[in-house]
């Protein structure tokens, strides 16, 4: 009996595990929180209703970026090129992107998508890449996460966390073409929580030269401030906060082109002064290991200073002409480019057309003024949201969600003063786990928009787990963009101030041309279906994901924002279909290899829209430790013809850690190397379709710069 | 009276199959009573229904021991009692994690065998290697009184050819070393060090862990239902059948220390389901380890 007994228990382990009760004297529950509680888990990367890219630390830092918009490179399907000489644009497979107004972009949640014109403004963002976590690339539509504009895709900027940033970084980058870039940053435990506090600083000298060959004025220069902490109130509430503040300067080309003829530059450049504000506060609540709720408010203020003197013939001052403009936008602008020899047979119109002639021919119009110009824009937003997590059971979660916003913007020039817009968004996506292989997820977002009015996007989602890790997936969704500002209440004049010599006895008046714009642009539609597969090989240790999609966008305002007389329009379409895939294999212990590649098949409806997407783009990486503190990565990046321009560029970094006490100095190197012989920027569209090729390229293919960086 | 006879008979032969040949008292020493450590009690006593076993708490004073008597030591006080003890009466300490052996600086005591509440390396690290057996890279955190252990551990990565990764972590409050843990490796391997892994740091292991896809093995069942993935852990079960052969040796056979024989494999399905891993199964992980360490 006596031998009997522990062969007994281990025979019968319904009888062990009822010793394992609340009163097991080795294995009872100790006063440990639940942590990864089912509001806190997500889905596995083969579970999620779409494709996403994350970029980790360890790839940003090895792929040597200076700033995100080098890092979208590496996303499969991103386009990524300049324009103005080195201002980024980040666009998703397609559509005009000299805006790139249809992708959500967001910093740990407050979006940095400008609300006034539509943009991102990728250099001047205020957080420095040494201070991301990973950067979460939804690629696809997804407003009922993310809200409107969401359209093509959503990068999702994680920040790190003041408590896994402690101590002191110190670094300094050093390079060709004026690289001279510097990061310091603290991070300080406090008594239930961290704060850090970073400053930085980039700068560059842009491209050497635009496509005659002739100096481009391109020069960037910024600082940024960014103050972070978090707190835990108790062991169910934690609140973050936020401050950040980014001021620099961009230079930007003098493009003015006088329009009644030789006139000299007014000017050397027309550069703009950007300084960004954000404050954000999130608070998180546990209120049981099944629900929780997050309430965030976000304070966001960009101020875009640009003034510069531009030259011309006094008529472009002489009221008569403006007041044709005002009547008759397409006539006036053919009447001024056809020398005054343009024709109209509305009498009203002949009459100041005739009037403007004979101020030319009297010689008066003819006198070259100069006047300031300004396109000063600050736009601010407000933002409260609240997130619900209720995990009704193991398999059952609904996010829901409720969220107001006010975005205004403030501009002489675009808005002939203020405009402003309310929206209100209610949200709700649910997560069924139907059994161990089937997932389905599915949701709405309503949206109430005070100029673009109402809308209603579904999105439905059906994930297969073929195996544990690997899932196929097939997803219907609809998204919308809603007109920016700009774009909804548009009010575009100049008024020149300044003006020398004085004409008509004054220093000050209105450029003749003006947009008014129609007010009456609806949103953008999107309808997308995709289907795809995500796996996980353990074994090998690698990933690979594949989607193939067909994206429909009507109600496309394809038409750019610019001054001239062509109104913008609902008018467009494009279809964008193709294949992606995504492959990151950590080959050894020591090797990463990552692999993205796209094809793109777009079929625009409008010019304007041609030439954006590349047929072929990828990356290709090696990271490489090679023991000792060496390290290295090769990346390839490859896009044929964006913009009718092949690009091709090679990445080396090569990095040494050195161990010095306490404290850690990396010195590394990069050197990239450009294998094609194309230019880096967009065509800009100007009047009457003609173009302007604003390319910039440098003088040498390669450009090397240095970092080092000290951690203690 | 040919009943009584009878039970006599069945008593004495009871004596001979159950009572071992130098029967003595088995005294189960720990500072307080407990509901757990009562039913421990039981559970000995109807495993060994030959052996008297007796309870005795230091709150009630000082215990008075016969010459013969084991004693089980249940706790740290119980402990700490019998290294005050000249006479050296052979004794299983229970309930004390290696790195607490170190932290007290336990000398080496005749007649004192410690009995490892930690999991063996080698057995984690194989769990580790059943649910990912694509990772290469094993990280550790380790703090000061556990530092000790890291040849062990490092000699168990080198039996199942992985490699070993370690960051000391000495203040709690400074992530870095968890960062940098977390960077260089695929999967965190917990040490049952109450100084790094507790109720206070748990929430920080385990999202910063979860945030990088990084699973955490171990390092007790309790953090298993926080937010680990898996655990071997041993519980009264496992704990009676590992002392159970123990009991029957002669003590001078006891070994110095030992780690539980017996144990059990808990997961948390929901972590292994947002890692994107097949839903662990428990008994079988339990019998491939067994199996392993069944192999001479």
């Amino acid at each position: 009996m006596r031998c009997l007994l522990p062969t007994l228990a281990l025979l019968l382990p319904g009888l062990a595990q009822a010793f394992a009760s609340q009163d097991d004297l080795f294995a009872s529950d100790s006063e440990l929180p639940s942590v990864l509680t089912a509001t806190r888990l997500k889905q596995a990367p083969a579970a999620v209703p779409g494709a996403m890219t994350v970029l980790d630390r360890e790839l940003i830092r090895a792929s040597g970026a200076r700033d995100i918009a080098e890092l979208m490179r590496l996303v499969p399907g991103m386009m990524v090129s300049y324009r103005q000489g080195n201002l980024a644009t980040v666009n998703y497979h397609g559509s005009n992107s000299s805006e790139a107004r249809r992708l959500q972009v967001l910093i740990d949640g407050r979006s940095v998508y400008r609300p006034g014109l539509a943009t991102v403004d990728w250099f001047d963002l205020p957080l420095a890449i040494e201070d991301i976590e990973r950067i979460e690339v939804f690629r696809g539509p997804n407003t009922v996460s993310y809200g409107a504009n969401a359209l093509l895709g959503v990068v999702n900027i994680i920040s790190r966390k003041p408590q896994d940033s402690l101590g002191t970084r110190l670094q300094w980058r050093y390079g060709q073409t004026g690289i001279n870039d510097w990061y310091a940053s603290h991070g300080q435990a406090l008594d239930n929580g961290a704060l850090r506090l970073s400053l930085s600083g980039q700068a560059d000298n842009g491209f050497d030269k635009d496509a005659n060959q002739q100096p481009l004025r391109d020069d960037r220069r910024l600082n940024r401030l960014l103050l972070s902490a978090e707190h835990d109130l108790d062991s169910q509430q934690q609140l973050s906060w936020q401050l950040a503040l980014s001021e620099g300067s961009n230079q930007q080309p003098y493009t003015y082109r006088p329009v009644f003829g030789p006139y000299s530059p007014g000017d050397q450049g027309s550069d703009t002064q950007v300084r960004d504000y954000a404050a954000s506060v999130r608070w998180n609540i546990d209120l049981s290991p099944q629900h929780s709720l997050q309430l965030q408010g976000n304070l966001q203020h960009w101020e875009h200073l640009r003034s510069w003197r531009a030259c011309d013939a006094a008529l472009s001052y002489y009221p008569p002409l403006r007041q044709l403009w005002q009547m008759n936008p397409q006539f006036a602008q053919r009447f001024a480019l056809s020398g005054f020899t343009a024709t109209s047979q509305v009498a009203a119109e002949q009459a100041l057309a005739n009037q403007i002639i004979n101020e030319w021919l009297n010689g008066s119009g003819r006198q070259e003024t100069c006047g300031t110009v300004n396109q000063d824009l600050r736009e601010s937003r407000a933002e409260i949201e609240l997130l619900d997590t209720l995990s009704l059971t193991d398999d059952l979660r609904l996010l829901s969600g409720v969220s107001l916003r006010r975005d205004q913007a403030d501009s002489q020039t675009y808005f002939a003063g203020s405009t402003h817009n309310n929206l209100g968004r209610l949200f709700g996506h649910l997560e069924w786990q139907a059994s161990e292989r089937w997932l389905l997820q599915g949701g709405a977002m309503y949206e109430y928009d005070q100029l673009g009015g109402d809308s209603l996007t579904p999105r439905l989602a059906v994930n297969y787990l073929l195996a544990p890790g690997h899932g196929l997936r097939a997803l219907y969704s609809e998204a919308v963009r809603s007109p920016d500002l700009f774009e909804s209440t548009p009010n575009w004049s100049y008024w020149i101030t300044d003006i020398s010599p004085n004409i008509y006895g004054r220093s000050d008046a209105y450029y003749f041309v003006s947009n008014q714009g129609p007010e009456n642009l609806d949103n953008e539609r999107m309808r997308s279906r995709e289907i795809g597969y995500n796996g996980h090989f353990e074994a090998w240790q690698l990933s690979l994901d594949v989607k193939l999609f067909d994206d429909h966008i009507s109600g496309l305002i394809s038409e750019p924002l610019l001054n001239n007389a062509i109104p913008a329009s609902n008018n467009s379409s494009i279809s964008l279909r193709g294949m992606e895939t995504q492959l990151d294999w950590r080959a050894s212990s020591r090797d990463r290899l990552r692999l993205s590649y796209a094809y793109i098949e777009d079929d625009p409806s409008n010019p304007n829209d041609k030439h954006q997407s590349a047929r072929h783009s990828g990356s290709t990486g090696w990271l490489a430790d090679w023991g000792q503190g060496w390290s290295s990565s090769l990346f390839y990046y490859q896009m044929e013809a964006l913009n009718e321009q092949p690009f091709q560029r090679l990445d080396l970094r090569l990095a040494k850690r050195l161990q010095l006490g306490s404290s850690q100095l990396e010195l590394a190197g990069v050197w990239q190397q450009r294998l094609d012989s194309g230019t880096l920027a967009w065509r800009e569209v100007l009047y009457n379709g003609q173009q302007i090729q604003r390319e910039s390229r440098n003088d040498q293919r390669h450009r090397v710069y240095f970092t080092a960086e000290l951690e203690f | 009276m040919r009943n009584s006879w009878m039970s006599k008979i069945i008593a004495l032969a009871s004596l001979l199959c159950c009572l071992p040949l130098w029967a003595a008292d088995i005294l189960l020493l720990s500072q307080t009573t407990s509901p757990g450590l009562n039913t421990f009690a039981e559970a000995l006593q109807q495993q060994h229904p030959g052996l008297r076993i007796r309870q005795h708490t230091l709150q009630e004073g000082e215990p008075s021991l016969k010459p013969g008597d084991r004693l089980i030591l249940l706790d740290e006080a119980a402990l700490t009692w019998r290294l005050g003890q000249r006479q050296n009466p052979p004794s299983l300490a229970l309930r004390i994690s290696r790195s607490r052996a170190e932290q007290l600086h336990l000398p080496s005591v005749p007649g004192l065998t410690l009995l490892w509440s930690d999991p063996p390396p080698l057995r984690q690290m194989r769990l580790a290697r059943l649910l990912q057996p694509g990772i290469q890279r094993i990280g550790l955190l380790y703090g000061r009184h556990s530092s000790t252990l890291l040849e062990e551990y490092q000699q168990a990565a080198q039996a199942l050819d992985l490699e070993l990764t370690t960051q000391l972590w000495e203040n709690p409050r400074d992530n870095r070393p968890l960062q940098q843990v977390l960077q260089d490796s695929d999967l965190l391997l917990a040490i049952d060090d109450s100084q790094l892994y507790n109720s206070q740091t748990a929430k920080t292991i385990l999202l910063s862990s979860y945030s990088r896809q990084r699973a955490v093995i171990g390092p007790s069942a309790a953090f298993v239902k926080a937010g680990s993935l898996a655990s071997s852990y041993s519980d009264q079960a496992d704990w009676l059948a590992t002392l159970a052969p123990l009991l029957e040796q002669p003590s001078q056979q006891w070994p110095s220390s030992l780690y539980p024989q017996h144990f059990k494999v808990i997961s948390n399905r929901p972590v292994a389901r947002a890692l994107g891993l097949a839903p662990p199964d428990e008994p079988q992980l339990q019998r491939l380890l067994r199996d392993h360490e069944a192999q001479p």
